[in-house]
């Protein structure tokens, strides 16, 4: 997965990427660059990507507070969506980003950042297993996970999430 | 800037130590539960840096960057991202359960202590080349590493992890209490008292550890085309 991602947003940024291993030794994606050295850790990759790509158009925060939320967000994702050990575990991470998502259109500012281009392509096989029931339990997470699929450039090769267009089950089902 | 955080919590200890390199005045507002906190939070973990009505930071690596470039003291490198990155992800994970096992059972879990070991070495190889974690003087990355291994590295009762097989550690670890912006700030979170694991007792003991399995998740997600299993029972 983290090989197919970091693909990914090489090709969201229209760079082209370095060779993608295992770190053996932390189980952390690890990018060889150019001049040889190695980069580690997947959001510390992505960064890097963006970061070296010309046009970032505030991707990674326009302000020091939006970078500081962006920041956030990718350590989010590599310390606790990565990281989950059973099924209570990516229950609460799902529940969260549904809570914080239920007054915002993004995770930071009001565009697309790198915290949702990660978190999006980290949610996209846990997404891919979801039932109808769940999807509408997280109602706030699908509908931005919606929004990010239809966002041009993002979701690429990967499948299309299916979503009801109406609710198809009792309101008290929605997780707050 | 309002930061919130419970009594004796180890990464209070970076935020402040931030606030006092950058100069940035951090209203210190100790609570007892999350239920005290005005702003928004979208989960129960301390501390939490109130910066704006719109802007609330959990994540204390997040914070001790925030405030340090509000002082202009940040360095923006991808290395010092990359041991933030690795703290959080890698470090923490081995160590929280290996601090919490001390404090239940007062003896060394072999296998915690095992886990733990190549992240410590990781730690003592860098601070071998410069004296600091990176680069040739105090950055994010040596606040941060700093006030996380302050529980284990402060007292003889982790006595477990030898100062002879980490040598450079123990000797950066000092040589940081004595600077007067670390100094001040362990002071605050210990509230004077030295530095021990049991000063930052209740607080760690009231973590909610990630259970075990994570690096199981962790090596399926390298795998091209393979998903996570969620294990969700499908309704459709």
């Amino acid at each position: 997965m983290w090989k197919n991602e970091i693909f990914q947003i090489s090709r969201y940024f229209g760079v082209s990427c370095g060779n993608v291993t295992l770190d053996e030794q932390f189980r952390i994606p690890c990018l060889t660059v150019k001049d040889g050295n190695k980069v580690k850790g997947i959001a510390t990759i992505a960064k890097y990507i963006a970061k070296n790509c010309k046009q970032q158009n505030g991707i990674l925060g326009a302000s020091l507070e939006d970078q500081a939320n962006v920041d956030q967000w990718l350590e989010f994702r590599s310390s606790r969506l990565d990281r989950y050990g059973t099924e209570k575990d990516l229950s609460s991470v799902l529940k969260e980003l549904n809570s914080y998502l239920s007054s915002r259109t993004f995770l930071v500012g009001s565009s697309v950042t790198l915290a949702d281009l990660l978190m999006f392509y980290g949610l996209h096989s846990v997404y891919s297993d979801l039932s109808y029931f769940d999807k509408q339990r997280y109602m706030h997470l699908s509908r931005w996970f919606r929004m990010m699929q239809l966002t041009s450039g993002v979701k690429q090769k990967l499948e299309t999430i299916p979503f009801q267009r109406n609710l198809i089950y009792p309101c008290h089902g929605v997780a707050h | 800037m309002k930061l919130y955080t419970n009594s004796g919590n180890y990464e209070t200890i970076k935020i402040l130590i931030s606030g006092n390199i950058s100069g940035q005045r951090l209203e210190h507002v100790e609570v007892q539960n999350s239920g005290e906190v005005k702003c928004q939070l979208f989960s129960d973990r301390f501390p939490v840096l109130e910066v704006s009505t719109s802007l609330v930071l959990q994540s204390p690596n997040a914070a001790c960057r925030y405030v340090l470039a509000k002082g202009g003291k940040d360095i923006d490198d991808i290395h010092i991202d990359e041991w933030l990155e690795w703290e959080s992800s890698v470090l923490k994970p081995s160590l929280l359960p290996y601090l919490v096992s001390l404090l239940n059972k007062s003896q060394v879990d072999n296998k915690l202590a095992a886990n733990l070991q190549p992240c410590l070495q990781h730690i003592e190889m860098a601070l071998k080349r410069t004296g600091y974690i990176y680069g040739a003087s105090v950055t994010a990355a040596d606040i941060v590493m700093w006030s996380t291994l302050s529980p284990l590295l402060s007292g003889k009762d982790t006595a477990a992890i030898s100062p002879t097989v980490l040598p450079a550690t123990y000797g950066w670890f000092k040589k940081m209490v004595d600077d007067a912006s670390f100094k001040s700030a362990a002071q605050v979170v210990a509230q004077n008292k030295p530095l021990s694991l049991e000063v930052f007792k209740k607080s760690l003991l009231s973590l909610t550890l990630p259970t075990t399995g994570g690096v199981d998740s962790l090596s399926k997600r390298f795998k091209a085309g393979c998903n996570v299993a969620s294990g969700q029972t499908k309704t459709n």
